[in-house]
């Protein structure tokens, strides 16, 4: 420990440094600052000797531990350094002020939350990340990101509010506001858990992910894709280690997306199922609960978070070269674009596990702990899945991108900034699987794990060479679905047309009744429908998008506020 | 304030090809794709081969049948592609599918 740091959250630096960006006209200096935060906090990280509580500060009876230091918060809190790290690099080319703050407030947000010793804690920073990363999808500014930005703000408010109530019941009845092991026995651990399972994006409450990602910018999307739900698996492994349910939850986690990324035609909706089909694994490993599997959830977030951000960014330089990232459109990239499709190559083989790369050694963990503790159908749909992962990241997204058939478009390679983030995180896949003693040593456990026996190594080798035959197979008499200009209905339909079809509905009929009401009893009755109709019509103030938003927002920064009274009043 | 991100669009004219692509246009000619296909089927069969002369040790046991790897994995990769035809027919719609309900997409 170093006598010039104090013992201080890397959260702190990284969020001031980001309200300062906001204020800092200047590119130069602002990227200068995006680039000497993650360094910083990594100096406070590496400042941690031994595990601790820090930073704790009393404020109107609550005692707020803003920085607590674990086996288990601090293998997220690295990993979450050095992605805002390779995040600005990667951003280095984007002058847009509003994204260059809010990407680094969001981080921030992230890296308090992990550390956060206590429910408060933890609210505040879980409602800051979802605050501050819906700009990075509206940074896109379009009328599609603005309506996305809109439905994501509103399930992270609604997962905020419920990890309030939750913890509010959860503190009233045990009389402790700390965060730690909570269960869904435990008063409110439902709530709790069902505001971790939003951000984690569970089955039926994944599709914020799929409908917000691919419309935020070329740099946001490669931010989103490394905290939040990654935040909602540490919290999961915090609070619900060894809750069976998960087990069940994570194996359809793992399996579904599988299927909807076949004919999914945006390569980077395909990430976010990919990214469902992985947090599926991460929650296995939650759920079944022991010293390995817990290894193996946060041993998979940590490289997770790098070969998912390789392949965003490697798409997102193909939409910013290409303007567009459909599968369609592309094809043949490889020779405009050679360095990003050897990166995307490398992301993409990682992410199926194969030998010497970090999927291997990660993603083995969990498979171990699940068939260890007889969860034999859950582990049966975790292979299944991982021959699902080959198919929609490992070879649907650099085929289609860079191979498949020549598009014909000629375009600049990716700026060298991207480049030199895709290299960074392409060499850290290929370090950790080859050096996986060095990931071994950050996780929670001291479990003793090998993973490069032979009966492993080709049993991986079986399954992934095997399913390629199936590609190529397949491919060559013509059975792999065409790429084809389309969307796939998913659970979004339910709010974006059923809910809307409903809402017109309720609209036409509230119409008549005030026809009716009007027709009946006059003057009386004309005045309160028009109070109706100033309210609930189309155009009435509860239904224009703008007021929504701003309510959405209010929503959340009334809470704050309604915390901060409390407690002063407390 | 602007956002580089948003002004995406082709940069090279041309049929420029990147000097570092230059050495590997041979991988798009059909024979390679059908040399690639018969050296994945040779390596299929040769890795499932070898648990006839290696045992493997598994925690569930049926995972020790032989080539049960190499089986799954083809099976399981052909379930999920050709299950796509089914699915698109039912989830598929145009992509302004939203749009015209919404001004959405």
């Amino acid at each position: 420990m170093s006598d010039f740091l104090p013992l201080m959250s890397p959260a702190w630096p990284i969020i001031a440094g980001g309200l300062l960006c906001g204020l800092l006209p200047w590119y130069g200096i602002r990227k200068a600052v995006t680039l000497a935060l993650p360094l910083i906090a990594a100096a406070l990280w590496f400042n941690v000797d031994q595990p601790g509580v820090f930073g704790a500060f009393e404020a109107a009876g609550f005692t707020f531990e803003t920085f607590r230091y674990d086996g288990l918060s601090r293998i997220w809190g690295l990993i979450f350094i050095i992605a805002t790290l390779i995040n600005s690099i990667y951003g280095l080319h984007d002058r847009d002020r509003l994204q260059d703050s809010t990407a680094l407030i969001y981080a921030g947000a992230g890296l308090g939350a992990v550390f956060a010793g206590d429910l408060l804690t933890l609210f505040f920073f879980w409602e800051l990340t979802a605050i501050s990363s819906v700009f990075l999808i509206w940074a896109s500014r379009n009328p599609a990101a603005f309506r996305a930005g809109l439905r994501y703000l509103a399930i992270h408010v609604l997962s905020g509010v419920l990890l309030l109530a939750g913890s509010i019941i959860f503190a009233s009845s045990t009389g402790s506001w700390a965060f730690n092991d909570i269960g869904l026995d435990a008063p409110g651990g439902v709530l709790i858990f069902i505001a971790f399972g939003i951000k984690a994006a569970f089955p039926l409450l994944h599709n914020w992910l799929q409908d917000a990602y691919p419309k935020s910018t070329v740099v946001g999307a490669v931010v989103l894709s490394a905290f939040t739900t990654k935040l909602a698996i540490y919290a999961l492994a915090r609070g619900f280690a060894g809750t069976e349910i998960l087990i069940w939850i994570g194996a359809v986690m793992t399996a579904f997306p599988v299927f909807f990324a076949v004919i999914e035609n945006d390569l980077r909706k395909v990430l976010a199922y990919s990214l469902n089909n992985q947090l599926g694994f991460m929650v296995v490993g939650v759920g079944v609960g022991t010293e390995l599997a817990l290894n193996g959830a946060a041993a998979h977030a940590f490289v997770h978070i790098i070969y998912k951000g390789l392949l965003f960014m490697s798409m997102g330089a193909v939409l910013y070269r290409v303007g567009s990232v459909k599968a369609s459109e592309l094809g043949g990239l490889f020779k405009s674009m050679p360095y990003t499709a050897v990166f995307c190559i490398i992301g993409a083989a990682s992410i199926s596990a194969f030998p010497l790369l970090s999927g291997f050694v990660a993603k083995s963990l969990t498979l171990a702990a699940t068939a260890q503790e007889g969860h034999w159908i859950a582990w049966l749909v975790l292979v299944f899945a991982s021959a699902g992962v080959l198919e929609h990241s490992g070879i649907k997204i650099p085929y289609f991108a860079f191979f498949a058939h020549d598009s014909g478009k000629r375009v600049k390679e990716a700026p060298w900034n991207m480049l030199l983030a895709m290299g960074i995180a392409a060499f850290l896949c290929i370090f950790i699987g080859v050096f996986p003693q060095y990931l071994y040593a950050l996780l929670p456990y001291d479990y003793p794990y090998q993973p490069y026996t032979f009966d492993h190594v080709v049993g991986q080798m079986q399954l992934l060479i095997a399913a390629m035959f199936a590609f190529s197979l397949l491919m060559r008499f013509g059975l792999y679905p065409a790429e084809r200009p389309s969307i796939n209905l998913d659970t979004d339909w339910f709010y974006r047309r059923l809910g809307d079809g409903l809402f017109k509905w309720t609209g036409a009929m509230s119409g008549r009744l005030s026809a009716a009401i009007t027709n009946r009893f006059g003057r009386a009755g004309r005045t309160f429908s028009d109070r109706l109709f100033n309210l609930f019509s189309p155009a009435g103030a509860l239904s224009r998008d703008v007021p929504s938003g701003i309510m959405a927002i209010w929503t959340s920064v009334l809470l704050g506020l309604v915390m901060v009274i409390a407690y002063v009043a407390g | 304030m602007t956002d580089d991100s948003k002004t995406p669009g082709p940069a090279a004219s041309g049929d420029e090809i990147h000097p570092a692509a230059k050495p590997f246009l041979w991988i798009e000619k059909p024979v390679v794709h059908l040399w690639f296909l018969i050296l994945l089927a040779a390596t299929s069969f040769a890795l499932g081969a070898i648990d006839f002369i290696h045992e493997r040790h598994e925690y569930v046991d049926w995972a020790e049948w032989h080539g049960f790897y190499a089986w799954f994995g083809f099976g399981g990769f052909a379930l999920a592609v050709l299950s796509g035809w089914p699915l698109r027919r039912l989830i598929g719609r145009p992509e302004n599918y939203y749009e015209k309900a919404a001004g959405d997409e």
